[in-house]
């Protein structure tokens, strides 16, 4: 048999309807491939052995009985390690976690087993998902399989390096401000982050509650859709899931670009865009034009603050949720304490790593007396800014499009820039999480360094179907334009 | 607002102790530039200006009470089972209220 971990989700699928091979084989070959390349890449944190074997045979037990599945059963994906799995180790990359077993599903994994999709394990990312580069995790650096001293991104480093490498067809994601996003641009793939409360947040370890959904990382736009198909829908233990019908979103229908409005927004094409990017970026815009599409300029001055304001917001609600990791009911606890302000303060700070720390602090500042007005409350004006001047945007257009990252790749064990610049690198993400809309991240072409760069489609609240048939063309005219 | 706002020993020591983080000696002038570097980066907020009213969320929120109909609760065991300090069925902590 070929190498079948190369095939991609639905490849997989009518393999295993014509019975091309089972489920114990699929898994089983990925299984090989993680044990043999993970120790390069450090992508999992826990692999799931033998009970991926055993939904394996159950799936083709199924199969066998020649009962209803669904398309995707008996296939095997990752799961990032901030989305709880029951009685499987779920440690949110901390030492705060390290020996965390959930006592329940999240309920994207209710939906996943119900499909007979398997938990192959689970994947390394940034600290509590609170990094872009892959370096924060207690479990060590994650590294990109397409250049071992480069980062695979962050804070879904290990799902994006994990797919891109072909230990897996699939993985989930979370994304607050570009973590499934800014992964997939840096690792050849496509990452799509749905309108907020398109996927059940219950189960999601919390970080920034107003600003994250779980997201998915694939290899192509088809795999994508047909995930977001399982995992998305209406969940009455998250407060802020959207109560709307479920859609199929696989792109069936032939769509041609000429019927989809596209808008660059100029305040994600500045001097911060590397050239290499930038270039790319206009060059996609171009083979859009010639395809027939309208495209426009247009302007969104608030987007100028997106990143202070994303980051005063996300560090005001993770100083908020990180509260819970006292050392009481879960989590590691200090040994040395003489009262209960030492046990909480030992516990802490012997648990969080620097990244998590310096956050909490920011959260922690943001929102105290004498700042919260002019710290927090201007963040949340800024962010409100954004969404009406986006509202209009998308009366002119359907699609936005910009860079997913300003900078290439980031090199691992160099010089490092300040937190601060990293933060800034999330200038173009964090846009379609402060709104709450859908945006999708898929490959352009190459940088100088041969290392992917990253396109971005965002869309207009629960417009993720014109998303990924949008990005299907532009894939399509891609492709083309590399054959000649 | 003042646009930079300078994090001092005393305004950083009293931001860890609302965060329950202890910071020693040694990391204490690397944590007091981080945090400068960072307020300096979001202190730009101070430039933007807005009439919008305050929204803390994309979406309007709404209520999402569940019917007050009794449902399965966890099992208590289970709950438990991940702190590391019990005694007969109950966490144990250090005296909450001091003499």
């Amino acid at each position: 048999m070929t190498d079948i971990t190369k095939r991609d989700l639905l490849s997989h699928s009518k393999a295993l309807i014509s019975k091309e091979y089972s489920s114990e084989e699929l898994v089983r070959a990925y299984l090989s491939k993680i044990e043999s390349e993970n120790k390069n890449l450090n992508a999992f944190i826990t692999l799931c052995h033998d009970s991926a074997i055993e939904e394996a045979r159950r799936s083709d037990a199924r199969r066998a009985a020649g009962e209803q599945l669904s398309a995707l059963d008996g296939i095997p994906i990752a799961i990032k390690d901030n989305i709880c799995t029951e009685s499987i180790r779920t440690t949110c990359a901390s030492k705060m976690l390290s020996n965390y077993i959930p006592p329940y599903d999240a309920t994207v994994i209710t939906r996943l087993k119900a499909s007979g999709i398997i938990t192959i394990g689970k994947t390394n990312m940034d600290e509590f998902a609170m990094g872009s580069t892959g370096e924060n995790s207690y479990f060590g650096t994650i590294r990109n399989p397409l250049d071992k001293d480069r980062s695979a991104g962050g804070s879904s480093g290990g799902s994006a390096a994990a797919v891109a490498a072909d230990l897996i067809p699939a993985a989930l994601g979370s994304d607050t401000g570009g973590s499934v996003r800014q992964p997939a641009s840096f690792c050849g793939l496509v990452g799509m982050k749905p309108t907020y409360g398109r996927v059940s947040r219950y189960g999601l370890v919390a970080f920034a509650p107003s600003l994250e959904q779980i997201g998915i990382l694939t290899r192509n736009v088809k795999d994508n859709a047909a995930l977001l198909n399982v995992i998305s829908g209406y969940d009455k233990r998250d407060s802020m899931s959207l109560d709307v019908p479920n859609e199929d979103f696989l792109p069936q229908a032939a769509c041609s670009v000429k019927d989809i409005k596209f808008a660059l927004p100029k305040e994600l094409l500045g001097e911060t865009i590397s050239k290499s990017i930038k270039s790319k970026i206009l060059h996609t815009a171009n083979l859009l034009s010639n395809a027939g599409a309208q495209i426009c300029e247009i302007s969104i001055p608030s987007f100028k603050y997106a990143a202070e304001a994303y980051y005063v917001i996300s560090s005001a609600e993770a100083s908020s949720n990180l509260a819970r990791f006292d050392g009481v009911r879960y989590g590691e606890r200090s040994e040395k304490f003489s009262n209960l302000d030492e046990l909480y303060k030992n516990s802490r700070t012997e648990s969080f790593g620097k990244e998590v720390k310096r956050r909490i602090m920011l959260g922690t500042f943001v929102l105290s007396a004498g700042y919260r007005d002019e710290y927090y409350k201007r963040a949340v004006k800024v962010r409100e800014n954004i969404k009406a001047e986006l509202a209009k945007a998308f009366e002119l257009c359907a699609v936005l499009i910009s860079p997913t990252s300003p900078t290439e790749t980031y090199s691992l064990n160099t010089q490092r820039k300040s937190a601060a610049d990293i933060y800034a690198d999330d200038a173009c993400t964090v846009v379609a999480n402060l709104a709450g809309l859908p945006a999708l991240s898929i490959p352009c072409g190459l940088d100088d360094n041969s290392m992917p760069i990253g396109i971005q489609l965002i869309g207009n609240m629960l417009s993720e179907k014109q998303l990924y048939r949008a990005a299907e063309e532009i894939h399509g005219l891609l492709e083309v334009q590399d054959e000649k | 607002m003042k646009e930079t706002i300078v994090l001092n020993d005393t305004l950083c020591e009293h931001i860890a102790d609302l965060a329950k983080l202890n910071i020693n000696e040694e990391e204490k002038e690397t944590i007091l530039k981080d945090m400068n570097d960072i307020v300096g980066f979001v202190s730009s907020l101070c430039k933007a200006s807005s009439n919008c009213n305050v929204a803390a969320s994309p979406v309007s929120p709404k209520n999402s009470m569940r019917e007050d109909i009794p449902e399965e609760s966890f099992p208590r065991q289970k709950i438990l089972s991940a702190s590391s300090s019990l005694q007969n069925g109950y966490i144990t902590v250090p005296k909450v209220i001091e003499a």
